[in-house]
């Protein structure tokens, strides 16, 4: 106990009791040393002032154009994801009755067909290929 | 209507629950931003990403793991630290101290404890020092003692918002403590 004679080893026990981190012994030795250290007693009523203030200095007011700013990021956020569904919806629902009147198909026979390309899509790959062997055959008859 | 009531509202889509809520928080989070980046605008667009993930992310919330106050203030310093990693501001604009008047909400807490308008005007000019030295102090321990005392949180939860040790916290706080009280006391204010 006596090691904590002096304040300035003392102070980092006195912040460990004042945020309630102090063991139960620690405790002690703070409460015995406060009763007879009037400076630490000080220090800490100074400290209670301090944390006090700066309490009351935190909360400030943010400009008069914080409100509206936030809402319109708000509103975006919020109207954004609506009014694209709605949008894509209703440009797919578009397409969809468009395009076979385009094609002058019904939509069925349009679907069948769509199918049909699609279907055939592999073939599609082997194209350039058979391009080429043809274009091999060509050329000998050419020269 | 407390927190938890609007926070359900909210969730429902009533966006007005939402204004309460950031009626009820915004000085207090534009406080803390202010004083951690020392940048008016900045500390607006803070302030304002903070609300606009809270929204975001209010089904996530989970009332049993803390309160909403504090959930909005670890969220305002982990930007405002996402923030300082992006800029340095440090030295590069001071802010405007002068044109900080009492508001009324001040005035009310002050003339609770003061007797007189002397010990008002007194605890007034302390509180602009307190602001300035805050300001002066390096982030981490400015972002300790404003947790510390200004949300009331514990060196724990302290320690696991800012994601250090809870002895760095120990440390920051302590030598935060230690460097206003000095400053004050050569200032003659305490």
């Amino acid at each position: 106990m006596n090691s904590y004679s002096n304040c300035c080893e003392i102070f980092p026990l006195i912040h460990d009791w004042l945020e309630g981190l102090a063991k139960p012994e620690e405790i002690l030795i703070v409460q015995l040393h406060l009763e007879r250290c009037p400076s630490c007693n000080r220090i800490i009523l100074e400290w209670q002032v301090i944390a006090h203030d700066i309490a009351a200095v935190l909360p400030m007011s943010p400009t008069p154009r914080f409100d509206n700013l936030l809402r319109e990021r708000l509103n975006f956020f919020i109207k954004e994801p609506k009014f694209e569904l709605i949008f894509s919806w209703l440009l797919t629902s578009c397409a969809a009755a468009f395009i076979p009147i385009y094609f002058e198909k019904s939509p069925i026979s349009f679907i069948s067909l769509s199918l049909s390309w699609l279907f055939s899509l592999p073939s599609w790959l082997k194209l350039p290929l058979q391009w080429i062997s043809d274009g091999l055959q060509i050329i000998p008859n050419i020269l | 209507m407390d927190d938890n009531e609007l926070i359900q509202k909210c969730i429902q889509g009533d966006i007005k629950a939402f204004d309460k809520l950031v009626y009820k928080y915004r000085d207090r989070i534009y406080g803390i931003a202010f004083h951690l980046l020392k940048d008016r605008e900045m500390a607006e667009d803070v302030a304002q990403e903070t609300f606009l993930r809270a929204f975001q992310n209010l089904k996530f919330f989970d009332q049993n793991m803390g309160t909403f106050s504090n959930w909005l203030t670890v969220l305002a310093v982990r930007l405002c630290f996402n923030a300082m990693k992006k800029r340095s501001y440090e030295g590069k604009m001071r802010v405007y101290l002068d044109d900080f008047h009492l508001d009324e909400c001040q005035l009310n807490s002050c003339s609770e404890n003061s007797e007189n308008l002397e010990e008002l005007w007194l605890a007034e000019e302390r509180r602009k020092m307190v602001r300035e030295f805050l300001e002066s102090l390096p982030i981490t321990h400015r972002a300790a003692l404003l947790l510390r005392y200004g949300e009331n949180m514990g060196v724990n939860e302290i320690a696991e918002t800012l994601k250090v040790p809870v002895g760095t916290v120990k440390a920051w706080l302590f030598r935060g403590r230690e460097t206003l009280r000095r400053k004050l006391k050569e200032a003659g204010m305490i």
